[in-house]
Protein backbone atom coordinates (compact mmCIF):
# COMPACT_ATOMS: atom_id res chain seq x y z
CA UNK A 1 0.00 0.00 0.00
CA UNK A 2 1.14 3.04 -0.81
CA UNK A 3 0.83 6.25 1.06
CA UNK A 4 -1.30 8.20 -1.10
CA UNK A 5 -3.60 5.02 -0.69
CA UNK A 6 -3.49 4.96 2.80
CA UNK A 7 -4.58 8.27 3.28
CA UNK A 8 -8.08 7.84 1.58
CA UNK A 9 -8.48 3.87 3.99
CA UNK A 10 -11.37 4.37 6.12
CA UNK A 11 -10.53 5.84 9.42
CA UNK A 12 -11.43 3.03 11.72
CA UNK A 13 -9.09 0.58 9.40
CA UNK A 14 -6.00 3.41 9.33
CA UNK A 15 -6.67 3.72 12.96
CA UNK A 16 -6.27 -0.50 13.64
CA UNK A 17 -3.19 -0.53 11.69
CA UNK A 18 -1.77 2.22 13.77
CA UNK A 19 -2.96 0.83 16.75
CA UNK A 20 -1.14 -2.40 15.32
CA UNK A 21 2.01 -1.06 14.61
CA UNK A 22 1.37 -2.33 10.98
CA UNK A 23 1.57 1.34 9.88
CA UNK A 24 3.97 3.75 12.12
CA UNK A 25 2.21 7.55 13.12
CA UNK A 26 5.06 9.29 11.50
CA UNK A 27 3.93 6.77 7.97
CA UNK A 28 0.00 8.25 8.55
CA UNK A 29 1.59 11.62 9.08
CA UNK A 30 3.12 12.02 6.44
CA UNK A 31 1.13 10.53 3.79
CA UNK A 32 -1.86 13.31 4.46
CA UNK A 33 1.19 15.82 4.89
CA UNK A 34 2.68 14.58 1.22
CA UNK A 35 -1.39 15.26 -0.12
CA UNK A 36 -1.53 18.79 1.28
CA UNK A 37 2.04 19.58 0.15
CA UNK A 38 1.50 18.38 -3.34
CA UNK A 39 -1.87 20.70 -3.13
CA UNK A 40 0.42 23.59 -2.62
CA UNK A 41 -2.19 26.13 -1.75
CA UNK A 42 -4.38 25.36 -4.88
CA UNK A 43 -7.47 24.94 -3.06
CA UNK A 44 -6.46 27.48 -0.18
CA UNK A 45 -7.48 24.88 1.85
CA UNK A 46 -4.80 25.41 5.04
CA UNK A 47 -4.65 28.30 7.40
CA UNK A 48 -1.19 26.71 9.48
CA UNK A 49 -0.02 23.73 8.05
CA UNK A 50 2.05 22.64 11.53
CA UNK A 51 3.93 19.51 9.99
CA UNK A 52 6.98 20.03 11.98
CA UNK A 53 5.16 19.55 14.75
CA UNK A 54 2.62 16.79 13.66
CA UNK A 55 5.91 15.13 12.94
CA UNK A 56 7.14 15.23 16.08
CA UNK A 57 4.37 14.13 18.03
CA UNK A 58 4.09 11.49 15.66
CA UNK A 59 7.81 10.38 16.42
CA UNK A 60 6.62 10.46 19.62
CA UNK A 61 3.63 8.28 19.78
CA UNK A 62 5.39 5.92 17.34
CA UNK A 63 8.46 5.82 20.46
CA UNK A 64 5.86 5.45 23.44
CA UNK A 65 2.94 3.00 24.09
CA UNK A 66 -0.56 2.78 21.98
CA UNK A 67 -2.32 5.50 23.68
CA UNK A 68 -6.17 5.10 22.44
CA UNK A 69 -8.52 4.24 19.74
CA UNK A 70 -7.12 7.09 17.31
CA UNK A 71 -3.29 6.53 17.93
CA UNK A 72 -1.33 8.17 15.41
CA UNK A 73 -4.66 9.10 12.99
CA UNK A 74 -3.60 12.68 11.63
CA UNK A 75 -6.60 15.52 12.24
CA UNK A 76 -6.86 18.97 10.93
CA UNK A 77 -9.49 21.72 12.56
CA UNK A 78 -11.20 24.76 11.09
CA UNK A 79 -9.28 27.85 12.59
CA UNK A 80 -11.69 29.19 14.61
CA UNK A 81 -10.51 26.60 17.89
CA UNK A 82 -8.25 28.13 20.52
CA UNK A 83 -5.10 26.30 20.03
CA UNK A 84 -2.08 26.53 22.95
CA UNK A 85 0.87 28.45 21.22
CA UNK A 86 -0.65 28.80 17.87
CA UNK A 87 -2.53 32.09 16.61
CA UNK A 88 -6.05 31.41 15.54
CA UNK A 89 -7.23 34.36 13.25
CA UNK A 90 -10.82 32.83 12.70
CA UNK A 91 -10.57 33.26 9.13
CA UNK A 92 -9.87 37.17 9.48
CA UNK A 93 -6.85 38.94 9.06
CA UNK A 94 -3.63 38.51 10.38
CA UNK A 95 -3.31 42.61 11.43
CA UNK A 96 -5.69 42.15 13.94
CA UNK A 97 -4.38 41.75 17.50
CA UNK A 98 -6.44 38.80 18.14
CA UNK A 99 -4.75 37.02 15.52
CA UNK A 100 -1.39 38.30 17.12
CA UNK A 101 -1.95 36.28 20.35
CA UNK A 102 -1.08 32.73 20.81
CA UNK A 103 -3.50 30.69 22.55
CA UNK A 104 -3.63 29.84 26.25
CA UNK A 105 -5.21 26.58 26.20
CA UNK A 106 -6.60 24.10 23.63
CA UNK A 107 -10.03 23.58 23.09
CA UNK A 108 -11.70 21.23 24.96
CA UNK A 109 -12.50 18.62 21.91
CA UNK A 110 -9.07 19.12 20.10
CA UNK A 111 -7.91 17.77 23.56
CA UNK A 112 -9.97 15.16 23.73
CA UNK A 113 -8.72 13.92 20.18
CA UNK A 114 -5.43 14.55 20.74
CA UNK A 115 -5.45 12.41 24.48
CA UNK A 116 -7.36 9.72 21.84
CA UNK A 117 -3.89 9.27 20.28
CA UNK A 118 -3.96 11.96 17.10
CA UNK A 119 -2.34 14.07 15.44
CA UNK A 120 -3.37 17.49 14.65
CA UNK A 121 -1.87 18.91 11.57
CA UNK A 122 -2.91 22.22 11.71
CA UNK A 123 -5.59 24.56 10.99
CA UNK A 124 -7.88 25.06 7.81
CA UNK A 125 -9.24 27.90 5.77
CA UNK A 126 -12.94 28.99 6.82
CA UNK A 127 -15.63 31.85 5.95
CA UNK A 128 -14.25 34.47 7.77
CA UNK A 129 -15.53 34.59 11.24
CA UNK A 130 -17.95 31.53 10.17
CA UNK A 131 -19.48 34.22 9.23
CA UNK A 132 -21.36 33.15 5.71
CA UNK A 133 -21.47 29.71 2.83
CA UNK A 134 -18.96 29.74 0.53
CA UNK A 135 -15.76 30.14 2.14
CA UNK A 136 -14.26 32.59 -0.02
CA UNK A 137 -12.01 34.37 2.15
CA UNK A 138 -10.14 37.63 1.24
CA UNK A 139 -7.63 37.19 3.73
CA UNK A 140 -6.86 33.15 3.03
CA UNK A 141 -8.20 32.85 -0.25
CA UNK A 142 -11.16 31.42 -2.11
CA UNK A 143 -11.56 27.59 -0.77
CA UNK A 144 -11.89 25.50 -3.84
CA UNK A 145 -14.55 22.91 -4.43
CA UNK A 146 -12.68 19.53 -4.42
CA UNK A 147 -14.87 18.35 -7.66
CA UNK A 148 -14.74 21.57 -9.44
CA UNK A 149 -12.40 24.28 -8.20
CA UNK A 150 -14.17 26.82 -9.62
CA UNK A 151 -16.97 26.46 -7.62
CA UNK A 152 -17.18 26.86 -3.61
CA UNK A 153 -17.09 24.41 -1.36
CA UNK A 154 -19.66 25.62 0.91
CA UNK A 155 -18.91 27.30 4.04
CA UNK A 156 -18.07 28.41 6.67
CA UNK A 157 -16.13 25.01 7.21
CA UNK A 158 -14.84 24.48 3.95
CA UNK A 159 -11.16 23.75 3.96
CA UNK A 160 -12.88 21.25 6.85
CA UNK A 161 -15.29 19.42 3.83
CA UNK A 162 -11.91 19.99 1.61
CA UNK A 163 -9.06 18.50 3.64
CA UNK A 164 -11.11 14.91 3.85
CA UNK A 165 -12.09 15.02 0.49
CA UNK A 166 -8.56 15.49 -0.59
CA UNK A 167 -7.06 12.61 1.87
CA UNK A 168 -5.56 15.70 3.89
CA UNK A 169 -6.53 14.05 7.11
CA UNK A 170 -8.91 11.58 7.99
CA UNK A 171 -11.04 14.04 10.21
CA UNK A 172 -11.61 17.50 10.86
CA UNK A 173 -13.82 19.25 12.89
CA UNK A 174 -16.13 22.27 11.85
CA UNK A 175 -18.33 24.47 13.84
CA UNK A 176 -22.40 24.55 12.79
CA UNK A 177 -24.58 27.96 13.39
CA UNK A 178 -26.95 27.49 10.66
CA UNK A 179 -26.00 24.84 8.71
CA UNK A 180 -21.60 25.58 8.85
CA UNK A 181 -20.89 21.55 8.78
CA UNK A 182 -23.67 20.11 6.39
CA UNK A 183 -23.20 22.47 3.57
CA UNK A 184 -20.05 21.99 2.84
CA UNK A 185 -19.99 18.35 3.86
CA UNK A 186 -22.99 18.22 1.21
CA UNK A 187 -20.83 20.56 -1.52
CA UNK A 188 -17.95 18.42 -0.96
CA UNK A 189 -19.13 14.76 -1.05
CA UNK A 190 -18.15 14.18 2.42
CA UNK A 191 -19.70 13.37 5.56
CA UNK A 192 -20.77 15.70 8.57
CA UNK A 193 -22.30 16.02 11.90
CA UNK A 194 -23.90 18.69 13.51
CA UNK A 195 -24.64 17.29 16.91
CA UNK A 196 -27.25 18.89 19.77
CA UNK A 197 -25.88 21.90 21.31
CA UNK A 198 -23.50 20.75 24.12
CA UNK A 199 -22.98 17.36 23.10
CA UNK A 200 -19.26 18.43 21.86
CA UNK A 201 -17.55 20.67 24.06
CA UNK A 202 -17.79 24.45 22.52
CA UNK A 203 -15.46 25.30 25.19
CA UNK A 204 -12.11 26.97 23.28
CA UNK A 205 -14.14 27.62 20.48
CA UNK A 206 -14.72 31.26 19.13
CA UNK A 207 -18.63 32.56 18.79
CA UNK A 208 -20.45 33.16 16.40
CA UNK A 209 -23.96 32.75 17.75
CA UNK A 210 -23.21 31.47 21.14
CA UNK A 211 -26.55 30.16 21.59
CA UNK A 212 -27.04 28.43 18.30
CA UNK A 213 -23.41 26.85 17.91
CA UNK A 214 -22.63 23.54 18.06
CA UNK A 215 -19.15 21.67 17.35
CA UNK A 216 -19.44 19.37 14.43
CA UNK A 217 -16.90 16.43 12.72
CA UNK A 218 -16.45 15.81 8.87
CA UNK A 219 -14.85 12.63 7.32
CA UNK A 220 -15.38 10.83 4.14
CA UNK A 221 -18.25 8.62 5.62
CA UNK A 222 -20.49 8.17 8.36
CA UNK A 223 -18.59 5.05 9.30
CA UNK A 224 -15.17 7.33 9.79
CA UNK A 225 -17.70 9.98 12.14
CA UNK A 226 -18.83 6.75 13.79
CA UNK A 227 -15.14 6.17 14.31
CA UNK A 228 -14.32 9.14 16.16
CA UNK A 229 -17.99 9.92 17.98
CA UNK A 230 -16.74 7.75 20.70
CA UNK A 231 -14.49 9.98 21.50
CA UNK A 232 -15.61 13.72 21.07
CA UNK A 233 -18.93 12.38 22.90
CA UNK A 234 -16.97 12.09 25.93
CA UNK A 235 -16.49 16.29 26.00
CA UNK A 236 -20.45 16.91 26.12
CA UNK A 237 -20.43 20.16 28.47
CA UNK A 238 -24.67 20.24 27.90
CA UNK A 239 -27.40 19.72 29.56
CA UNK A 240 -27.84 16.61 26.81
CA UNK A 241 -30.21 14.21 27.21
CA UNK A 242 -30.03 10.89 25.39
CA UNK A 243 -32.99 10.12 24.10
CA UNK A 244 -32.25 7.06 22.24
CA UNK A 245 -34.48 4.00 22.08
CA UNK A 246 -33.23 1.57 24.21
CA UNK A 247 -33.02 -0.86 21.61
CA UNK A 248 -30.79 0.24 18.43
CA UNK A 249 -32.83 0.92 15.16
CA UNK A 250 -32.00 -0.01 11.51
CA UNK A 251 -33.91 1.10 8.94
CA UNK A 252 -36.06 -2.10 9.05
CA UNK A 253 -38.92 -0.27 11.04
CA UNK A 254 -37.48 3.06 11.47
CA UNK A 255 -40.33 5.57 10.66
CA UNK A 256 -38.80 8.25 8.71
CA UNK A 257 -40.69 11.79 8.55
CA UNK A 258 -40.66 13.87 5.19
CA UNK A 259 -41.23 17.64 4.97
CA UNK A 260 -44.38 18.22 3.51
CA UNK A 261 -43.49 20.30 0.78
CA UNK A 262 -39.77 19.71 0.70
CA UNK A 263 -39.31 17.34 -2.39
CA UNK A 264 -42.43 18.71 -4.09
CA UNK A 265 -41.47 22.47 -4.45
CA UNK A 266 -39.81 21.63 -7.68
CA UNK A 267 -39.83 25.09 -9.00
CA UNK A 268 -37.05 25.52 -6.38
CA UNK A 269 -34.97 22.45 -6.59
CA UNK A 270 -32.38 21.50 -8.56
CA UNK A 271 -33.37 18.72 -9.96
CA UNK A 272 -30.12 16.44 -9.61
CA UNK A 273 -30.81 17.12 -5.43
CA UNK A 274 -34.54 15.94 -5.94
CA UNK A 275 -33.06 12.96 -7.87
CA UNK A 276 -30.75 11.73 -5.18
CA UNK A 277 -32.75 12.56 -1.85
CA UNK A 278 -35.36 10.09 -3.64
CA UNK A 279 -32.95 7.25 -4.57
CA UNK A 280 -31.83 7.63 -0.85
CA UNK A 281 -35.67 7.47 0.53
CA UNK A 282 -36.61 4.74 -2.32
CA UNK A 283 -33.24 2.63 -0.67
CA UNK A 284 -34.24 3.53 2.81
CA UNK A 285 -38.17 2.14 1.89
CA UNK A 286 -36.66 -0.71 0.34
CA UNK A 287 -34.45 -1.61 3.54
CA UNK A 288 -38.13 -1.43 5.38
CA UNK A 289 -38.32 1.65 6.67
CA UNK A 290 -41.83 3.37 7.33
CA UNK A 291 -41.60 6.93 5.16
CA UNK A 292 -44.57 9.37 6.82
CA UNK A 293 -45.47 12.56 5.32
CA UNK A 294 -45.19 15.23 8.31
CA UNK A 295 -45.49 19.01 9.47
CA UNK A 296 -43.23 21.07 10.72
CA UNK A 297 -45.18 23.57 13.66
CA UNK A 298 -43.29 26.77 11.99
CA UNK A 299 -43.01 27.74 8.19
CA UNK A 300 -39.68 27.69 6.32
CA UNK A 301 -40.07 31.86 6.42
CA UNK A 302 -40.42 32.48 10.02
CA UNK A 303 -37.48 29.99 10.64
CA UNK A 304 -35.32 31.72 8.82
CA UNK A 305 -36.51 34.64 10.42
CA UNK A 306 -35.99 34.38 13.77
CA UNK A 307 -33.11 32.18 13.51
CA UNK A 308 -31.26 34.82 11.19
CA UNK A 309 -32.17 37.67 14.08
CA UNK A 310 -30.60 35.72 16.66
CA UNK A 311 -27.57 35.11 14.71
CA UNK A 312 -27.33 38.88 13.63
CA UNK A 313 -27.96 39.90 17.00
CA UNK A 314 -25.49 37.93 18.86
CA UNK A 315 -22.67 37.85 16.38
CA UNK A 316 -22.75 42.17 16.14
CA UNK A 317 -22.61 41.85 20.22
CA UNK A 318 -19.48 39.15 19.65
CA UNK A 319 -17.64 41.71 17.47
CA UNK A 320 -18.47 45.06 19.39
CA UNK A 321 -16.60 46.33 21.89
CA UNK A 322 -12.81 45.69 21.92
CA UNK A 323 -13.57 43.95 18.44
CA UNK A 324 -15.13 46.86 16.70
CA UNK A 325 -12.59 49.06 16.04
CA UNK A 326 -11.25 46.04 14.21
CA UNK A 327 -14.09 45.85 12.05
CA UNK A 328 -12.69 47.88 9.10
CA UNK A 329 -10.25 45.20 8.65
CA UNK A 330 -13.09 42.60 7.84
CA UNK A 331 -13.93 41.52 4.80
CA UNK A 332 -17.11 43.17 2.80
CA UNK A 333 -19.81 40.98 3.24
CA UNK A 334 -19.07 40.08 6.92
CA UNK A 335 -18.68 43.98 7.73
CA UNK A 336 -22.57 44.49 6.61
CA UNK A 337 -23.82 41.05 8.26
CA UNK A 338 -22.53 42.37 11.54
CA UNK A 339 -24.01 46.19 10.42
CA UNK A 340 -27.49 44.29 9.92
CA UNK A 341 -26.81 42.80 13.68
CA UNK A 342 -26.41 46.39 15.07
CA UNK A 343 -29.68 47.22 13.61
CA UNK A 344 -31.62 44.07 15.63
CA UNK A 345 -33.23 46.00 18.13
CA UNK A 346 -33.94 44.28 22.04
CA UNK A 347 -37.36 44.00 21.55
CA UNK A 348 -37.04 41.64 17.96
CA UNK A 349 -33.77 39.31 19.41
CA UNK A 350 -35.84 38.79 22.15
CA UNK A 351 -39.18 37.85 20.35
CA UNK A 352 -36.88 35.77 18.29
CA UNK A 353 -35.32 33.96 21.32
CA UNK A 354 -39.13 33.39 22.85
CA UNK A 355 -40.31 32.05 19.80
CA UNK A 356 -37.16 29.29 19.11
CA UNK A 357 -38.36 28.03 22.82
CA UNK A 358 -42.16 27.39 21.18
CA UNK A 359 -40.79 26.19 18.32
CA UNK A 360 -38.46 23.78 20.46
CA UNK A 361 -41.06 22.71 22.17
CA UNK A 362 -43.52 21.72 19.38
CA UNK A 363 -40.77 19.88 17.28
CA UNK A 364 -40.49 17.47 20.13
CA UNK A 365 -43.98 16.20 19.42
CA UNK A 366 -43.08 15.75 15.86
CA UNK A 367 -40.24 13.45 17.10
CA UNK A 368 -43.11 11.21 19.00
CA UNK A 369 -44.69 10.21 15.61
CA UNK A 370 -41.10 9.82 13.77
CA UNK A 371 -37.89 8.33 14.81
CA UNK A 372 -35.54 10.62 11.84
CA UNK A 373 -36.36 13.12 9.52
CA UNK A 374 -35.17 13.04 6.06
CA UNK A 375 -34.78 16.15 3.64
CA UNK A 376 -32.05 17.25 1.11
CA UNK A 377 -29.29 18.87 3.03
CA UNK A 378 -29.30 21.91 0.49
CA UNK A 379 -32.21 22.69 -2.45
CA UNK A 380 -28.56 23.41 -4.35
CA UNK A 381 -24.89 22.01 -5.17
CA UNK A 382 -22.13 23.88 -4.89
CA UNK A 383 -22.31 27.14 -6.68
CA UNK A 384 -19.83 29.04 -9.15
CA UNK A 385 -17.02 31.29 -6.75
CA UNK A 386 -18.94 34.93 -6.98
CA UNK A 387 -22.09 33.89 -7.62
CA UNK A 388 -24.48 36.03 -5.58
CA UNK A 389 -28.13 34.28 -6.45
CA UNK A 390 -29.17 30.91 -7.29
CA UNK A 391 -31.62 30.80 -10.62
CA UNK A 392 -34.40 27.67 -9.81
CA UNK A 393 -36.14 25.92 -12.54
CA UNK A 394 -38.99 28.00 -12.07
CA UNK A 395 -37.10 31.04 -13.07
CA UNK A 396 -36.95 32.94 -9.76
CA UNK A 397 -33.81 33.76 -7.90
CA UNK A 398 -32.53 33.78 -4.47
CA UNK A 399 -29.57 34.81 -2.69
CA UNK A 400 -26.97 31.75 -2.40
CA UNK A 401 -26.63 32.43 1.48
CA UNK A 402 -30.37 32.74 1.86
CA UNK A 403 -30.93 29.74 -0.76
CA UNK A 404 -28.70 27.29 0.73
CA UNK A 405 -29.64 27.22 4.29
CA UNK A 406 -33.27 26.30 3.83
CA UNK A 407 -32.98 22.86 5.11
CA UNK A 408 -30.53 23.88 7.80
CA UNK A 409 -31.69 26.01 10.13
CA UNK A 410 -34.29 24.46 10.97
CA UNK A 411 -32.34 21.76 13.31
CA UNK A 412 -30.05 24.86 15.26
CA UNK A 413 -33.20 26.61 15.89
CA UNK A 414 -34.58 23.25 17.04
CA UNK A 415 -31.40 22.28 18.99
CA UNK A 416 -31.54 18.92 17.22
CA UNK A 417 -28.76 16.89 15.97
CA UNK A 418 -28.92 16.45 12.25
CA UNK A 419 -26.52 14.22 9.90
CA UNK A 420 -25.31 14.91 6.11
CA UNK A 421 -24.14 12.44 4.03
CA UNK A 422 -23.52 12.04 -0.26
CA UNK A 423 -26.13 10.73 -2.19
CA UNK A 424 -24.83 11.47 -5.17
CA UNK A 425 -23.54 12.27 -7.69
CA UNK A 426 -26.74 11.91 -9.97
CA UNK A 427 -26.26 8.83 -11.99
CA UNK A 428 -27.96 10.83 -14.73
CA UNK A 429 -25.02 12.88 -15.03
CA UNK A 430 -21.44 11.22 -14.60
CA UNK A 431 -18.97 13.07 -12.71
CA UNK A 432 -21.21 16.02 -11.57
CA UNK A 433 -21.80 17.46 -8.44
CA UNK A 434 -22.11 16.18 -5.29
CA UNK A 435 -25.77 16.10 -3.89
CA UNK A 436 -26.11 15.27 0.23
CA UNK A 437 -28.83 13.94 1.86
CA UNK A 438 -29.94 15.11 5.69
CA UNK A 439 -31.16 13.09 8.25
CA UNK A 440 -32.35 14.68 11.61
CA UNK A 441 -33.14 13.38 15.35
CA UNK A 442 -34.53 14.92 18.61
CA UNK A 443 -32.04 16.13 20.76
CA UNK A 444 -29.70 13.75 21.75
CA UNK A 445 -30.37 11.34 18.97
CA UNK A 446 -26.74 11.37 17.68
CA UNK A 447 -26.30 7.79 18.09
CA UNK A 448 -29.66 6.98 15.74
CA UNK A 449 -28.57 8.99 13.27
CA UNK A 450 -24.95 7.56 13.16
CA UNK A 451 -26.60 4.27 12.94
CA UNK A 452 -29.28 4.62 10.24
CA UNK A 453 -26.74 6.98 8.02
CA UNK A 454 -24.06 4.33 8.04
CA UNK A 455 -26.75 1.63 7.15
CA UNK A 456 -27.95 4.10 4.68
CA UNK A 457 -24.64 5.08 3.16
CA UNK A 458 -23.93 1.25 2.57
CA UNK A 459 -27.07 1.35 0.75
CA UNK A 460 -26.02 3.88 -1.54
CA UNK A 461 -22.61 3.22 -2.23
CA UNK B 1 -37.19 49.31 14.07
CA UNK B 2 -36.07 52.85 15.80
CA UNK B 3 -34.82 55.64 14.19
CA UNK B 4 -31.05 55.24 15.55
CA UNK B 5 -29.38 58.64 16.96
CA UNK B 6 -26.17 57.02 18.18
CA UNK B 7 -22.87 57.42 16.34
CA UNK B 8 -22.92 53.28 16.41
CA UNK B 9 -25.93 52.46 14.79
CA UNK B 10 -25.91 55.64 12.18
CA UNK B 11 -22.69 53.86 11.39
CA UNK B 12 -24.53 50.67 10.86
CA UNK B 13 -27.63 51.74 9.01
CA UNK B 14 -25.27 53.76 6.23
CA UNK B 15 -23.18 50.55 5.64
CA UNK B 16 -26.35 48.54 5.43
CA UNK B 17 -27.67 51.01 3.38
CA UNK B 18 -31.31 51.21 2.71
CA UNK B 19 -31.91 47.65 1.05
CA UNK B 20 -30.38 45.97 4.13
CA UNK B 21 -31.45 47.52 6.67
CA UNK B 22 -35.05 47.03 5.19
CA UNK B 23 -33.82 43.43 5.03
CA UNK B 24 -33.51 42.97 8.93
CA UNK B 25 -37.07 45.29 9.66
CA UNK B 26 -38.75 42.15 7.21
CA UNK B 27 -37.15 39.15 9.20
CA UNK B 28 -38.37 41.03 12.10
CA UNK B 29 -41.68 41.11 11.07
CA UNK B 30 -41.40 37.54 10.04
CA UNK B 31 -41.22 36.42 13.68
CA UNK B 32 -44.05 34.62 14.93
CA UNK B 33 -45.57 36.64 18.15
CA UNK B 34 -45.17 34.67 21.26
CA UNK B 35 -48.08 35.40 23.50
CA UNK B 36 -47.93 32.93 26.20
CA UNK B 37 -46.34 35.00 29.09
CA UNK B 38 -45.19 32.12 30.67
CA UNK B 39 -42.85 31.08 27.47
CA UNK B 40 -39.53 32.53 28.67
CA UNK B 41 -36.71 33.20 26.36
CA UNK B 42 -34.39 31.41 28.74
CA UNK B 43 -32.92 27.66 29.04
CA UNK B 44 -30.73 25.42 27.38
CA UNK B 45 -32.96 24.86 24.20
CA UNK B 46 -30.33 21.42 24.43
CA UNK B 47 -32.69 20.23 26.88
CA UNK B 48 -36.40 18.83 25.92
CA UNK B 49 -38.50 20.99 26.98
CA UNK B 50 -40.88 18.61 28.63
CA UNK B 51 -37.30 17.74 30.78
CA UNK B 52 -36.77 21.56 31.90
CA UNK B 53 -37.89 23.23 35.04
CA UNK B 54 -39.60 25.94 35.70
CA UNK B 55 -40.47 26.66 39.19
CA UNK B 56 -42.89 29.96 38.47
CA UNK B 57 -44.91 27.63 36.09
CA UNK B 58 -48.35 27.22 37.14
CA UNK B 59 -48.85 24.30 35.24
Amino acid sequence: MTPADFALLPLAEAARLLRGREVSAREAVGACLARAEADAGAHAVWIELRAEAALARAARLDDGPVTGPLHGVPFAVKDFFELEGVRTTCGSSRALPAAQLPGRRTAASVRALEEAGAVLLGTLNLHEWAFGATSTNPHHGAVRNPCDPARVPGGSSGGSAVAVALGMAFLTLGTDTGGSVRLPASWCGVSGLKVTPGAIAADGCFPLSWTLDSVGPLARSVADLDAAWGVLSTTADGPVIARDPAAPIGLAGARIGVVRGDLTDTGRLDPAVARGVARALAAAEAAGARIIEIDLPATGEEIKAAQLTITLAEAANVHDGSRRAGRPLYGDDVQRLLAFGDLVTARDYIAALRFRRSFVRDLARVFDDVDVILSPTTPDRAEPIGAETVRWPDGSEEPVLEACIRFLLRWNLGGCPALGLPCGPDPLEPGGLPVGVQLAARPGGERLLLDLGRELEGLLA
Amino acid sequence: MHTPTDPVAVAALALAGAEGAAWVVALAAGIPATDDPWLAPVAGIACPPELETQPHDPR
